[in-house]
C-alpha cells in the first residue's frame, strides 16, 4: 500500500520526479566516475609499477654498478626463487636514416635480457619473434622511425657502429617507455631490449650483469633472502625488495583530491536540488497532509511516506545512473590518460565505485529529505487547513552571530583560516543575499517586475541563497586556483632553481671519480662541480613498504645552490644537519610518514633496519616522489661503499649550459645517462602549466554549468510553488514578457549575488593565502582572465538557466495556474 | 459594448471530448449588471473566461468596446484586460505576498503608472470599498469579506467599463456577501460599469437587472428585471434550475 501511494504520488507530478531523478543521476554518476577514475588510476600505476619491475619480488644490485653473471646462475639454485632475470642497461646512439636530428633525440637505452621467456617480462609479441638475434622495438617506437620486423638499423656504440635487425615489435609498455615523437625526444631516450649476451658482447661485458630481478615463492621472504645471502657470498652486491608502491613515482594525490571535490559537489548539488524538490512537494501538499493527520495518521507514519518516495526515487535513480557513470567515467579516464602523453593501456575499476555510489546515492538523498520530511510531519494543521501563510524567512540570529565568529578566525593568520572563511560565508549568505537584494530593490532602474523579482527571492531567501552560494564557491575556486597558477608561471625559474643543485644535473653510467670532477672543472665554461650519492631504500610503514630515495648532501654547496628549500628562512637558519645526524625528509615523505621532528624514521638498507632522527621537512622538485637528505659522512656510514653517479654543475657565464651539454654529451656520449640544463627544465615546466591550467578553467567551466543546473531547479521550483500567483499576476496585469522578465531577473539575481559574493570571496582567499602560504612563489596576483570569463560565465549562465522556468511560467495554462494549490 | 456570437468552446479530458458552450449568442449594452446562472459544469465560468481573454473559443466572436478579442494575440488580451476589464474571483486570487494597498496597486504597477497616481488610486479605492486603514495588511491578516473587496478595488485599480466576477460571493457568508453585492450594485450605478457575474445563487442574482440562464451550454433564458415581478423572476429561473 505505502508503495502503491508513494509510485502514484511520483507518476502525479511526472516534471518533477524526472527533475528530482535527474538530480539523483547526476550526483550518483558524478560520483561513480570519480571513484572509479581514482580507483583505475591507482590500479593502471600499480600495473605499471609491476610490468615495468615484471613483478619482482626482489633484485641483486651492485655497489660497483656491475657483478658477476653466475650470481644469475646461484640464484636459480636457492630453493625458492622461483624465476630469475638478469639485466644491463647500456646508453648508445641510434641511426635511422632520419636527418635533421641533434644528438640528444637519437639516444637509446638499451636494456639486454638473459631470456625472453621468464614470468618477470609481460611482452606482447605483436610481430616477429623475441627469441630471434636483433633488437626488440616497442610498437610506437617502431612506427615512429617508420622500421618493420626485419628491418636493419644502426646502433653507434662506444667501439664503433653496429648493424642489427628489428627482431620484433612489441605492445607498448613500461618497461619500454620511450618518446612519442622526434621532439619528445630531447628530453627522453628511446628504448629497445635485446639479448643479453649481444649486448656484452657490444659493451666488452662478458659474464657481467647489472642486476637481477627474482620472482619468490610466497612462503618465507625471510628465509630466501638469508639463503640467497649466503649462496651469493660476494660483499658487493647487496639485495633490495621490490617495492610496488604507486605513490612512490608520481604525485596523484592532489589530482584524486581535486576529482573527489568535483564528484563531492555535483553530488552535494544533487542533495541539494532533491531537498528543493521535496520541500515544495510537501508545500504542494500540505492540505492532503493536514487532513491526513487530521484523520489519524501519526508524523511517522507520514515521515514514512515520503521516505518511501526518496528510496523509490533513489533505486531508480542509481538504476539509471550506473550505466551513465560507466560512460562518464571511461570518458574521464581516456581524457586523463591522454593526458599523460602515453599511451595508457587500461581497463575500468568500479569495485568501489559502485559500492560507495550505492550507498551513497541511497544515503544522501535519505539525508537531504530529512528536513522537509520533518517539516511535513510538524505541519500545523489548523495554520494549514486556513491557508494562512507561511511568514516570511527570518534572518538567523545565531547563524549571524556564528558567521561573524567564524569569519574573524578566518582573518587569523593560519592556513585552516581560509576554510573559516568559507564556513563563515556560508553561514553569512542568505543574511549578505538579503541585504544586496534589499538594497536592489530600491533602485529606480529595476523596475516593478525586477521589485516582484526581488520580493520573490526575499521570500524564497534560503533555497536561492544557497544556489548562489555554490555558484560563489565556484567563482572563488576557479579565481584561487588561477591566481596560484599566475604565480607558478610568473615563477617558473624562481621556482626551479630554489631546489636543481646548479645550473646542469648530470647522472652517469660509471661511478664518478674524484678525476672524473676534475675533467668536468675543466670544461670550458663549468664553474664548479658537486658529485653526489642517491640511492632507493625501503621504509616499513604501519600498513605497508616504501621506497626513499635517500640523497647525499653537502651542505655547503647546498647553502649556495641548493637542492632542497624550508618553508621559512628561520627553519632554514635553526635546522643543521645536527652534526650529522639528522635526516632530513621531503615534505611528501614527511607527511606520508605522520611523525614529528625529533622522531626517528626507520629505513631498511641493504636488509638492515636503521634508524634515523628526522631533523626537519623540507620542499623539493628535485625528486617527485619520496626523497631525504643526509649530510654526506651520515649517508656513508648508512649507506656503505656507495658511489657518486650524479653531478651538479654550475656555468661561469650565462647561457653557456646548452654548449656544455653538448660538449660532455660529445667527449662521454656513451657515459652520460641523463643530462639537464635548468633551462631545459624551465621550458619544459612552463610548456606544461598552460595545459593544467586549461584542465582547471574546464573544471572551473563544468562547475559553473552544475550550478546553472542547481540555479534551474531553484527557479523551476519557485515558478512551481507560484503558479497560482503567477496566473492571477497574469489574469489581471502581466504580459508574458513581464513574466519572463520577472523570472529572468531572478535569476539574474542569483547569478550576481554568486558573482559579486564569489570575487569577494575569491579575493580575500587569495589575499588570506598569500599571507598566510609558507611558499614565498605564492603571489597576491589577480587572474583578469579568469574573472571575466567567471563574470561573463556567471551571468550567462543565470539567465540561461532563468529561461525554462520563465518558459514554464509563462506557457503554463491560464485557467489551470487560477485553480493550482 | 459586449456581442458575442456563435460561441463554442470544447474541452478534451482523456480521449474524451466535452462540448462545453454550443454556440452562445447574446448582447449586453454599457452599463448592464448581469447575472449568468446555471447548473454546474453548463459552461458559466467558461463563458467568462472566453469574455475576459484567459481562454480562446474554438468557434465564434466576442467583440468589446467594438474589438474582436477572439482574434487577439496573448499579449494583445492581456494589454486589453488590464485596460478594459476588472476581474474579480470567487476566491480573491489576492497576491498573498504583498500587502492590500500593494495588490491593489499592482495592474497599475505593471502598467508602469506614476507612482502619485498609483498612490492616489489606491487611496480612493480602498476608501471606496471601506478598507481605509488596512493598507499595511497582508490579504491573510484580512476576513473573506474584506479580502474580496480588495479584489473588486484591485479591479477597479486601472478604472474600466466592464466587470467580470466569477462567484464573487460564493466563498463568504450572507452578511459579507450582502456587502460585496451592495459594493458591486453601488459601484455599477455611481460609476455606469458594467458588469458580468456568474452565479449559482439566486439571492446574488437578484442584484442584477438581467439574468441569463446557461444549461448544457446554451442560453436558456434571458430576463431582465422590471418584465416582471422580482418573485416571478426568481420562482421562473428557480423551476428551470431545477427541471
Amino acid at each position: 500500500m505505502l508503495w502503491q501511494t508513494s509510485w502514484r504520488n511520483l507518476t502525479r507530478k511526472k516534471v518533477r520526479t524526472l527533475l528530482t531523478l535527474l538530480a539523483i543521476i547526476l550526483g550518483v554518476s558524478s560520483m561513480f566516475a570519480v571513484i572509479s577514475t581514482v580507483e583505475t588510476a591507482q590500479d593502471v600505476t600499480t600495473k605499471r609499477l609491476e610490468l615495468y619491475t615484471g613483478n619482482a619480488d626482489y633484485s641483486i644490485l651492485s655497489r660497483e654498478n656491475l657483478f658477476a653473471e653466475d650470481v644469475l646462475a646461484k640464484t636459480k639454485d636457492v630453493d625458492g626463487v622461483k624465476s630469475s632475470l638478469g639485466l644491463i642497461h647500456k646508453q648508445a646512439y641510434v641511426d635511422t636514416g632520419q636527418e635533421g636530428l641533434d644528438q640528444d633525440q637519437t639516444r637509446i637505452r638499451l636494456t639486454g635480457l638473459s631470456s625472453f621467456n621468464s614470468e618477470l617480462l609481460s611482452l606482447t609479441n605483436v610481430d616477429g619473434e623475441l627469441n630471434k638475434e636483433g633488437v626488440i622495438l616497442p610498437k610506437s617506437t617502431a612506427a615512429i622511425w617508420n622500421l618493420s620486423v626485419g628491418d636493419s638499423i644502426d646502433v653507434n656504440l662506444p667501439e664503433g657502429k653496429k648493424q642489427t635487425t628489428v627482431a620484433a615489435i612489441v605492445g607498448d609498455t613500461p618497461l619500454l617507455e620511450g618518446p612519442t615523437s622526434w621532439e619528445d625526444a630531447k628530453n627522453k631516450s628511446w628504448r629497445a631490449l635485446l639479448p643479453l649476451d649481444t649486448l656484452q658482447e657490444w659493451y666488452s661485458l662478458e659474464d657481467q650483469v647489472q642486476e637481477v630481478r627474482m620472482k619468490f615463492d610466497k612462503k618465507s621472504t625471510d628465509q630466501i633472502v638469508s639463503d640467497l645471502e649466503r649462496t651469493i657470498s660476494d660483499d658487493n652486491v647487496y639485495l633490495q625488495e621490490v617495492v610496488l608502491d604507486e605513490k612512490q613515482s608520481n604525485q596523484l594525490e592532489e589530482l584524486y583530491l581535486m576529482l573527489y571535490v568535483i564528484g563531492g559537489l555535483a553530488m552535494f548539488i544533487s542533495a541539494f536540488i532533491l531537498y528543493n524538490t521535496l520541500y515544495v512537494t510537501i508545500v504542494e501538499r500540505k492540505n492532503e497532509i493536514a487532513v491526513m493527520k487530521t484523520i489519524g495518521y501519526t508524523p511517522s507514519q507520514i515521515k514514512k511516506i515520503f521516505l518511501t518516495e526518496v528510496l523509490t526515487l533513489s533505486v531508480m535513480g542509481i538504476l539509471i545512473a550506473l550505466p551513465i557513470g560507466f560512460g562518464l567515467g571511461s570518458l574521464l579516464q581516456t581524457g586523463l590518460f591522454s593526458s599523460f602523453q602515453t599511451d595508457f593501456d587500461f581497463s575500468m575499476k568500479y569495485q568501489w565505485a559502485l559500492l560507495l555510489s550505492i550507498a551513497l546515492g541511497l544515503l544522501i538523498p535519505l539525508v537531504a529529505s530529512l528536513l522537509p520530511v520533518t517539516h511535513a510531519s510538524r505541519l500545523d494543521i489548523i495554520k494549514t487547513l486556513k491557508n494562512i501563510p507561511e511568514s516570511k524567512p527570518k534572518t538567523n540570529k545565531l547563524r549571524v552571530v556564528l558567521g561573524v565568529i567564524m569569519l574573524g578566525f578566518g582573518l587569523i593568520d593560519h592556513a585552516l583560516s581560509i576554510f573559516f572563511l568559507f564556513f563563515g560565508f556560508a553561514l553569512l549568505f542568505p543574511t549578505l543575499m538579503k541585504y544586496t537584494i534589499s538594497s536592489i530593490k530600491r533602485m529606480p532602474f529595476i523596475g516593478f517586475e525586477g521589485k516582484m523579482a526581488c520580493n520573490n527571492l526575499l521570500l524564497t531567501l534560503n533555497r536561492s541563497a544557497n544556489m548562489a552560494l555554490i555558484l560563489a564557491f565556484a567563482i572563488c575556486l576557479g579565481l584561487f586556483v588561477s591566481s596560484i597558477f599566475t604565480s607558478l608561471e610568473n615563477n617558473t625559474k624562481k621556482d626551479i632553481a630554489r631546489s636543481f643543485g646548479g645550473d646542469i644535473q648530470v647522472t652517469t653510467e660509471q661511478e664518478i671519480t674524484e678525476q672524473d670532477v676534475k675533467e668536468l672543472k675543466n670544461v670550458r665554461g663549468v664553474d664548479d662541480v658537486y658529485s653526489y650519492q642517491e640511492t632507493d631504500v625501503t621504509w616499513d610503514t604501519d600498513d605497508t613498504t616504501r621506497q626513499i630515495k635517500m640523497v647525499s648532501v653537502d651542505p655547503e654547496w647546498n647553502e649556495k645552490h641548493p637542492l632542497f628549500y624550508f618553508d621559512t628562512e628561520q627553519e632554514k637558519t635553526s635546522i643543521a644537519f645536527e652534526n650529522g645526524k639528522g635526516v632530513l625528509l621531503g615534505s611528501f615523505a614527511f607527511d606520508e610518514w605522520g611523525g614529528k621532528v625529533g622522531e626517528d624514521i626507520k629505513v631498511r638498507v641493504n636488509n638492515e633496519v636503521q634508524s634515523l632522527k628526522v631533523i626537519g621537512k623540507v620542499n623539493t622538485n628535485h625528486h617527485g616522489g619520496y626523497a631525504a637528505f643526509l649530510e654526506n659522512d651520515r649517508y656513508d656510514t648508512i649507506v656503505p661503499g656507495s658511489q657518486p653517479y650524479h653531478a651538479l654543475l654550475t656555468v661561469s657565464e650565462e647561457g653557456a649550459e646548452n654548449r656544455i651539454k653538448n660538449d660532455l654529451l660529445a667527449t662521454s656520449p656513451f657515459n652520460i645517462l641523463e643530462i639537464q640544463t635548468m633551462r631545459e627544465e624551465v621550458i619544459k615546466q612552463e610548456r606544461a602549466l598552460p595545459g593544467v591550467r586549461a584542465l582547471f578553467n574546464g573544471l572551473l567551466f563544468i562547475t559553473i554549468l552544475v550550478s546553472g543546473i542547481g540555479i534551474v531547479n531553484t527557479l523551476l521550483m519557485n515558478v512551481m510553488e507560484r503558479m497560482r500567483e503567477l496566473g492571477v499576476m497574469r489574469a489581471v496585469a502581466f504580459t508574458s514578457s513581464q513574466i519572463y522578465k520577472t523570472i529572468l531577473t531572478e535569476g539574474l539575481l542569483i547569478g550576481i549575488n554568486g558573482i559579486v559574493f564569489g570575487i569577494i570571496m575569491g579575493v580575500i582567499t587569495i589575499y588570506l593565502n598569500t599571507l598566510t602560504t609558507k611558499d614565498e612563489m605564492i603571489e597576491f596576483t589577480m587572474p583578469f582572465s579568469t574573472l571575466l570569463v567567471s563574470i561573463l560565465m556567471g551571468v550567462i549562465v543565470s539567465l540561461l538557466a532563468a529561461y525554462l522556468p520563465a518558459r514554464k511560467a509563462v506557457k503554463y495554462d491560464l485557467q489551470q495556474a487560477l485553480k493550482h494549490e | 459594448m459586449i456581442h458575442v456570437q456563435n460561441l463554442e468552446k470544447n474541452y478534451t479530458i482523456g480521449t474524451k471530448s466535452y462540448n462545453v458552450l454550443k454556440g452562445v449568442d447574446f448582447k449586453a449594452e454599457e452599463g448592464e449588471f448581469i447575472a449568468v446562472m446555471g447548473p454546474s459544469g453548463s459552461g458559466k465560468s467558461t463563458l467568462l473566461n472566453l469574455l475576459g481573454g484567459l481562454d480562446q473559443p474554438d468557434n465564434g466572436s466576442i467583440t468589446i468596446n467594438d474589438e474582436s478579442i477572439h482574434t487577439m494575440s496573448e499579449k494583445q488580451r492581456t494589454l486589453f484586460r488590464r485596460e478594459q476589464i476588472g476581474f474579480i474571483f470567487q476566491n480573491y486570487q489576492l497576491l498573498p505576498n504583498l500587502t492590500v494597498e500593494e495588490n491593489v496597486g499592482f495592474p497599475m504597477h505593471a502598467a508602469s503608472k506614476k507612482r502619485t497616481d498609483i498612490h492616489q488610486t489606491v487611496s480612493n479605492l480602498l476608501n471606496a470599498v471601506s478598507l481605509t486603514g488596512k493598507e499595511k495588511n497582508y490579504p491573510s491578516q484580512l476576513s473573506g469579506g474584506q479580502q474580496q473587496r480588495v479584489a473588486i478595488a484591485r479591479a477597479l485599480s486601472m478604472d474600466p467599463p466592464l466587470i467580470l466576477a466569477d462567484e464573487p460571493t460564493g466563498n463568504l457568508d450572507r452578511k459579507s456577501g450582502t456587502e460585496v453585492l451592495r459594493l458591486l450594485t453601488t459601484l455599477h450605478q455611481e460609476k455606469k460599469l458594467t458588469i458580468i457575474m456568474v452565479t449559482h445563487d439566486v439571492y446574488a442574482a437578484s442584484y442584477a437587472d438581467r439574468i441569463i440562464l446557461i444549461k448544457d451550454g446554451l442560453i436558456e433564458s434571458d430576463i431582465r428585471q422590471g418584465e416582471g415581478a422580482n418573485t416571478d423572476v426568481m420562482a421562473n429561473i428557480l423551476a428551470k434550475l431545477n427541471s
